[in-house]
């Protein structure tokens, strides 16, 4: 009886093994898409841009890009699809990229195709660029294909404190947060793609821009980075770059109700890389903190000033104040942004000068 | 009172532990989240806890009003007679049913989400159901063999909730105690799906040796279930924006999404195959408990009834089909069982206690 039970078992495992109806999908049969790019074209259309990489038997490889124009992006991968010898597939993603223009029209309609396919990763990366991705994705990244490199770009930049950490995920969270707005890299093409500031958004909308100078204060403002250079500029002779170590973001508040004031603090610890003058003694460190902390601070008053002007949020301060206080009204923290005095604080220490005096 | 159960049948009190927790810990973990925040937001962690100290008075219930050797069929049948008695009881055993064959399709709908959108329900049920057949049929010591395994080695997904606490905003859980009470008891409801399950105790208790020893572990089951729920609900609130989660339908799966390791590319695959060994005995305890039921009321063979049992959740498998029917029906399933547990079980608690007083009086 037993024996028979088991055999029954068996010979169904068996049949049923040949499927469970599921689609086969092999990787050496699909086009693993790495990098897209949507640039704005005339009317509601979207002209969207693939970049698949193809790989040589050389061990190089090599970009192949379909472009299509279309109103929705799956409808454009689907037109796409016509051009592909295999079926593209979205799994392997690692970069996506808007146009300026695309940006400045809104991305809220736009992000819901990735986050709503399981396939795709939270940690695709995000870009704006200057003119037009076509022009980013086409170009020739020497071995690499272009979505891996970009991908590369983007990841050391963060590691090393250029830009702050963004990814689908984050962007997402920063864009349905009452109490913060989103930002992403902003891209610029000149003899290279290079990362050039930060592209700043208005819920939805990319309504301005941060020179890359500013971004090691802009990731100090944001909170912890590290490895990032700042120059100190002080003269021909006095010059120092100086890398932080360590850097952290509090915020105080004072006052209460409308009077409110934000003061925030900003501790870096660093570490002298460069330095124009010679020898360095306890005195040219004491200089070269505070020629940094009044450099830094300029900077962050100007970078506030504007995201007060252009009434953005991108440091997350609203979502700050809301955890600090209760009985908490967005509406009226809306009102209060724009004209809450915030100062920034800066404390610069440094820590080592390297292996010379 | 049914045949007293030979004690080989029985299993240790300590055992009840991992009983209570398999069949707490479901397909609701992966989705609770964003139901859970719509009354009190992110104070909603307090609600898990409210949710579960409930569950902890029901089963303080269950201890004080079963005797050795009975369970819930034999106090309805005592109190209400025969017919009554047995209707509740079948009510009972068809809501165990159902809750089955909700666990089996809100797994394979998670499957066909996020894996494999054209597999086939009727293949995978024929798959899932053998292997349910297989351990029913080997009787309730196998049941709980399987309800042990099924929490003890998914416990590694509690590591992987160390990874999305790198993109963790802590703040989000800031100010706490934000919300009314009333905020807090409606979210506390919206927990129940999650916790529902574990008032099949009341039909296995004749088989815990001695059930005295057991009532703790069986608290300590229920404190698990809360310390696993707390755990994942706060880091989800910490990973998602409040505005954020109410898009997400599967929030523990969209943070199995961000974790990335050097050979495999996407977590959550890895996960929802893991899951299966969750489903398979909060699926079997429950059906086991509904045919056991039936053996009960009606004296079927439970051998022949777990047949038919599974085809039925077969069939309904493969009938009930697209989203909104399947959560239209964990829905109301989820209020039958809010009712059943926190309202049913302390009436009777409470009649039964009354009509043990008069009786000793008499």
């Amino acid at each position: 009886m037993k024996t028979a039970t088991i055999a029954v078992m068996l010979s169904i495992v068996v049949f049923l093994g040949t499927g469970c109806g599921v689609e086969r999908e092999i990787v050496d049969d699909l086009s693993l898409v790495t990098a897209v790019g949507y640039d704005a074209v005339e009317g509601n259309k979207v002209k969207g841009t693939i970049a698949v990489p193809n790989f040589q038997a050389d061990k190089a490889v090599t970009t192949e890009i379909f472009s299509d124009t279309s109103m929705l992006l799956r409808e454009n991968n689907f037109k796409l699809n016509a051009e592909a010898n295999r079926p593209l597939a979205v799994g392997k993603l690692e970069v996506i990229l808007f146009n300026e223009e695309l940006a400045r029209k809104g991305l809220q309609k736009l992000k819901d195709v990735f986050v709503r396919d399981p396939s795709l990763g939270s940690r695709v990366r995000l870009g704006i660029v200057e003119g037009s991705t076509t022009e980013v994705l086409t170009r020739e990244y020497w071995d690499d294909d272009s979505g891996m490199y970009l991908s590369d770009m983007f990841e050391q930049n963060i590691d090393r404190g250029t830009i702050p950490e963004t990814n689908l995920h984050l962007f997402t969270y920063n864009l349905y947060s009452k109490g913060a707005d989103p930002f992403l890299p902003f891209l610029s093409v000149t003899d290279m793609v290079k990362i050039d500031g930060i592209a700043l958004f208005d819920d939805e909308r990319y309504v301005g821009r941060l020179p890359y100078e500013q971004t090691f204060t802009f990731n100090s403002l944001i909170g912890d980075f590290q490895n990032a250079i700042f120059p100190v500029y002080r003269g021909d002779k006095k010059s120092a770059s100086v890398s932080n170590i360590r850097s952290d973001r509090k915020i105080q508040y004072n006052g209460k109700g409308n009077h409110t004031e934000l003061v925030i603090n900003v501790h870096i610890k660093g570490i002298i890389r460069e330095y124009r003058g010679g020898k360095i003694t306890k005195k040219v460190i004491k200089k070269i903190e505070n020629t940094m902390e009044k450099q830094m601070k300029q900077q962050a008053e100007d970078i506030l000033n504007k995201l007060q002007e252009l009434n953005i949020d991108p440091l997350g301060l609203g979502n700050e104040y809301h955890s600090e206080h209760r009985n908490f009204n967005w509406k009226k923290w809306e009102d209060m942004y724009p004209n809450i005095k915030i100062t920034p604080k800066i404390d610069v220490k440094i820590m080592e000068y390297g292996i010379r005096r | 009172m049914g045949k007293p159960i030979s004690d080989s049948m029985k299993i240790s009190p300590f055992l009840v532990l991992f009983l209570i927790t398999s069949v707490q810990v479901g397909v609701g973990i992966l989705s609770f989240q964003s139901k859970v925040v719509e009354h009190a937001s992110y104070d909603a962690w307090i609600s898990v806890i409210i949710a579960g100290i409930g569950v902890h008075i029901i089963i303080w219930i269950a201890f004080k009003m079963l005797r050795q050797d009975q369970d819930i069929f034999d106090i309805q049948k005592e109190l209400f007679g025969k017919y009554l008695g047995g209707l509740f009881g079948f009510i009972q055993c068809l809501y165990f049913l159902v809750l089955s064959t909700i666990a089996l399709r809100l797994y394979i709908e998670i499957i066909q989400v996020w894996m494999f959108p054209h597999i086939s329900i009727l293949y995978l049920g024929i798959f899932f159901l053998i292997l349910v057949y297989y351990v029913i049929n080997g009787g309730f010591r196998v049941v709980v063999g399987i309800c042990f395994l099924g929490t003890v080695i998914p416990i590694y997904l509690l590591f992987t909730l160390i990874f999305p606490l790198e993109f963790a905003h802590f703040h989000n859980l800031l100010p706490v105690l934000n919300h009314s009470v009333k905020d807090l008891m409606l979210s506390s409801k919206e927990m129940t799906l999650s916790f529902l399950g574990f008032s099949t105790l009341f039909i296995f208790f004749p088989f815990i040796k001695h059930p005295k020893k057991a009532h703790k572990w069986a608290h300590f089951g229920v404190l698990f279930t809360i310390v696993v729920y707390v755990a994942i609900s706060m880091v989800a609130f910490v990973f998602y924006d409040e505005e954020q989660i109410k898009t997400v339908i599967w929030p523990t799966l969209g943070m199995w999404k961000i974790i990335e390791m050097p050979f495999v590319e996407r977590f959550e695959y890895i996960g929802i195959s893991s899951w299966a060994l969750v489903i398979l005995p909060n699926m079997t305890l429950t059906l086991w408990a509904s045919t056991r039921g039936m053996k009960r009321l009606f004296r079927f063979n439970q051998r022949k009834t777990v047949i038919v049992f599974l085809i039925i959740v077969l069939i309904a498998n493969v009938l009930i089909n697209g989203h909104e029917r399947i959560s239209l029906l964990s829905e109301y399933i989820s209020r039958v069982g809010f009712y059943m547990v926190y309202f049913y079980i302390p009436f009777l608690f409470i009649v039964y206690t009354i009509y043990n007083k008069v009786r000793k009086s008499k």
